[in-house]
C-alpha cells in the first residue's frame, strides 16, 4: 500500500528528486562470488530493481546521487566515480566477495569511465542492460548483454508514464496563474487539458501530422476541449463564457505541453539543460585514423548511431552512421579509449579528413 | 557549504555571511591547536584559507579538495602567500585517502566544514581512517555545525538555518543560469520557483549539523577540549587517538 501511494506520487512528481538512503542491499543468498550491480539512490529506481531482483542472489549498491535517476544522473553530474567509490567504501561490499567487478547500469556511461573507476578504486565496471526487466535475463545469460537490452525503447506503458509525469512537472510550473484569474475551476480545467494533451501526444506522436510537436499538440487541442466541455456540461451546463475560458485553457496547456514533449522522450535531450544550464551542444564524429574498431561506442549509445565499416586493410571500424538519432548524452566521448570519437564543435574549424556519413 | 563550491571567488564571502564572520576566528583557533612543526594532512582545504595559517607554525601541509576549481584557487593563495615549499595541495575526495596516505604518517588532521557534508556512513569511514594515518597521540581538529544544546537553542537555530539554506539552495540553482537574456531568466525563475521549492524539501539536505560527538566517534579518539562559537552552532573539537601502545 504505501509502496502504491509513493509510486503514483513519485509518477506525477517525477521532476524533483526522490532520495532515499544510500546502502547495500542483498538479495537471496548471494556467495563470494555473485555479481554486484549499482546504481542510484533514487528511490523509485531503488524499488523497481528490487522487484525484479527479488528471485536473484547478488549485491546491489545504492550510490549517493541526490536521488535523481541513472541517465539525467550522469549527464547533470550528480552521478559519478565518487559516488561509487563512496559506496564502495562505506558499505563493506571488499569483504563480501572475491572479485572485484561491478555491474554499472548502461546509462551511465555519461559519467563512469570504467578505466578510471579502475584507477581510482580498484574495481571494474561492465555495462548491463538498459532496463531493470532485462536484468534476470542478463544474468541468466552469463552476463552478456544483447542488441535489444543496449537500445533504448519507448514502449506504450512507458509512453503513458512519461505522459503522466511531464503533465505533473507543467501543472506544478503553471498551474498558479489559472488558479490566480479563474479560481479553482481553472486550475482543474487546465489541469485536466495538459493531462489528456499530453497522454494523447506521447501515445500518437509519431501518427500525428504536423513538423513540430507544438503543432501536433494544437492538433489534439479539439479533442482536449471537447473533453472539457462535457465535464463542464455535466456539472453545469454551457455557457458561452465558460466555452471561451475552456478554449483558451485548452490552447495554452497543448503549446506548452508540445513544446516540453520532446525534451520528456528518451530520444532528445532537455532543451532546459541548453538554454538554462549550459550543456555544450554535441555533434559527434568519428576519426577513422584513430579508431581501433573496439565497439565500445556502439554499445554504450543507446540509440544506434553507429555502424561498423570494413577498411581496405581488413581493419574494422566504426562511424556515425545516424547522426539524427543523436540524444547527445556524451556516452561515447567519455567511453572511447582513444581519441576517435570527438565533438565537432570543439575541432577547431571541422577537419576535412572527418568523414560524416 | 556545497551551495558555494562550485564558485570559489565567493566561497569565502558566502562562508563569512553565513557565519556572521566567526569563520575567521575558528580559523585562527584551528592552526592554534595545532602542533608545532608538524606534519599536517587538511581535508577539504577549499580555497586554502587556512594553509598559511598552518605553514606560519612551522607545519607540512598536505591539502586534499575535491574541487578543480577550489585546488586552483588554494594553489594560487599559496604561491602568493610563497608557502608553496610547504604545502601541497591535491585533488581527491575525503572518501579517497586510504589509497592516498599510510599509516601512522600525519601528527594531525583538520576536518573543517566536511562532516556535515557526509552521510552517516560517510563519516564513520572517514573517521576510521583518520584514526588510522594519525600517529599515536595525534590530534583529530572537527570543525563543524553541530546541532545546539537545549530546546530553545535549538528552535533558535532551526528558525536562522532553515532561510540560509533556502537561500543558499536557490542560489545554487540559479547560478545555473546561463543565458545571457534577462526575460529568460526572469522566465525561469518565475516557472521553476515551484519545482525548486518542492526539491528544496524533498530532496537530500545541503549539510547536516552534527550530534552529539561520542554519537560518532570511533573508540580510538578521545575529546580533549570543545570550542564554541556561534553560540554553539559552530564548535571546534579537539580530538586525540590514543596511544594502545600505552
Amino acid at each position: 500500500m504505501k509502496d502504491f501511494l509513493l509510486d503514483v506520487l513519485q509518477l506525477f512528481f517525477r521532476m524533483i528528486p526522490h532520495p532515499t538512503k544510500p546502502r547495500l542491499i542483498t538479495f537471496g543468498k548471494p556467495t563470494r562470488q555473485s555479481p554486484v550491480l549499482v546504481t542510484v539512490n533514487s528511490s523509485l529506481t531503488v524499488r523497481r530493481l528490487s522487484k525484479v531482483l527479488k528471485d536473484e542472489d547478488c549485491y546491489l549498491l545504492v550510490a549517493p546521487a541526490g536521488g535523481i535517476n541513472v541517465w539525467c544522473g550522469s549527464v547533470g553530474g550528480h552521478f559519478s566515480i565518487e559516488s561509487i567509490i563512496s559506496i564502495i567504501k562505506t558499505s563493506g561490499i571488499e569483504s563480501l566477495v572475491n572479485h572485484r567487478r561491478l555491474i554499472l547500469p548502461q546509462l551511465c556511461a555519461p559519467a563512469i569511465n570504467s578505466k578510471e573507476l579502475n584507477a581510482r578504486a580498484g574495481w571494474s565496471g561492465q555495462f548491463g542492460p538498459i532496463r531493470a526487466e532485462d536484468i534476470p535475463e542478463y544474468l541468466r545469460n552469463g552476463k552478456r548483454v544483447t542488441t535489444a537490452m543496449t537500445e533504448i525503447s519507448y514502449a506504450p506503458k512507458d509512453r503513458l508514464e512519461m505522459a503522466v509525469a511531464m503533465s505533473g512537472s507543467i501543472i506544478v510550473r503553471f498551474s498558479l496563474l489559472p488558479l490566480i484569474i479563474l479560481g479553482w475551476w481553472g486550475m482543474t480545467r487546465f489541469a485536466a487539458s495538459v493531462l489528456c494533451s499530453a497522454v494523447v501526444l506521447h501515445l500518437l506522436n509519431e501518427r500525428l501530422p504536423g513538423s513540430t510537436d507544438t503543432r501536433k499538440a494544437l492538433l489534439v487541442s479539439p479533442l482536449a476541449i471537447s473533453l472539457l466541455i462535457l465535464i463542464s456540461w455535466s456539472e453545469y451546463g454551457v455557457s458561452i463564457w465558460s466555452l471561451v475560458f475552456v478554449a483558451a485553457l485548452t490552447m495554452i496547456s497543448t503549446v506548452l505541453v508540445g513544446n516540453a514533449h520532446s525534451g520528456y522522450t528518451p530520444f532528445k535531450q532537455c532543451s532546459y539543460s541548453r538554454q538554462f544550464y549550459g550543456y555544450p551542444p554535441l555533434k559527434i564524429d568519428i576519426v577513422t585514423e584513430a579508431c581501433t574498431g573496439c565497439t565500445l561506442c556502439d554499445w554504450v549509445c543507446p540509440v544506434d548511431c553507429f555502424a561498423p565499416i570494413q577498411q581496405d586493410n581488413n581493419r574494422t571500424t566504426f562511424i556515425m552512421a545516424n547522426p539524427v538519432n543523436c540524444v547527445e548524452c556524451g556516452a561515447c566521448l567519455v567511453q572511447c579509449p582513444t581519441t576517435a570519437v570527438v565533438n565537432l564543435y570543439e575541432t577547431p574549424g571541422h577537419s576535412p579528413e572527418l568523414s560524416c556519413a | 557549504m556545497k551551495a558555494f563550491e562550485s564558485v570559489p571567488g565567493r566561497y569565502d564571502l558566502g562562508m563569512r555571511l553565513v557565519t556572521f564572520g566567526e569563520i575567521v576566528e575558528l580559523r585562527s583557533e584551528i592552526a592554534a591547536e595545532v602542533p608545532d612543526n608538524a606534519n599536517v594532512l587538511d581535508i577539504g582545504c577549499g580555497t586554502g584559507s587556512l594553509l598559511p595559517l598552518l605553514a606560519r607554525r612551522g607545519a607540512r601541509v598536505v591539502a586534499i579538495d575535491k574541487s578543480p576549481e577550489m585546488v586552483t584557487t588554494a594553489r594560487e593563495r599559496a604561491a602568493a602567500e610563497e608557502i608553496l615549499d610547504s604545502v601541497s595541495i591535491k585533488q581527491s575526495t575525503a572518501m579517497e585517502i586510504d589509497r592516498l596516505f599510510h599509516e601512522n604518517q600525519f601528527d594531525a588532521v583538520v576536518l573543517s566544514l566536511v562532516m556535515s557534508e557526509l552521510t552517516d556512513d560517510e563519516q564513520t569511514w572517514l573517521l576510521n581512517q583518520c584514526a588510522r594515518i594519525l600517529k599515536p597521540n595525534g590530534v583529530l581538529l572537527v570543525a563543524d555545525e553541530f546541532r545546539p544544546d537545549g530546546f530553545f537553542r535549538r528552535v533558535a537555530f532551526s528558525a536562522l538555518r532553515f532561510p540560509l539554506h533556502l537561500i543558499a539552495y536557490l542560489y545554487t540553482q540559479i547560478k545555473g543560469l546561463v543565458t545571457p537574456n534577462w526575460w529568460w531568466k526572469t522566465y525561469y525563475v518565475i516557472v521553476e520557483l515551484p519545482l525548486m521549492l518542492l526539491s528544496f524539501f524533498v530532496g537530500e539536505p545541503l549539510t547536516a549539523p552534527l550530534a552529539e560527538p561520542h554519537t560518532f566517534l570511533p573508540n580510538t579518539f578521545r575529546v580533549v577540549s570543545v570550542k564554541h562559537f556561534w553560540s554553539g552552532a559552530i564548535r571546534l573539537l579537539k580530538i586525540q587517538k590514543a596511544d594502545l601502545s600505552q
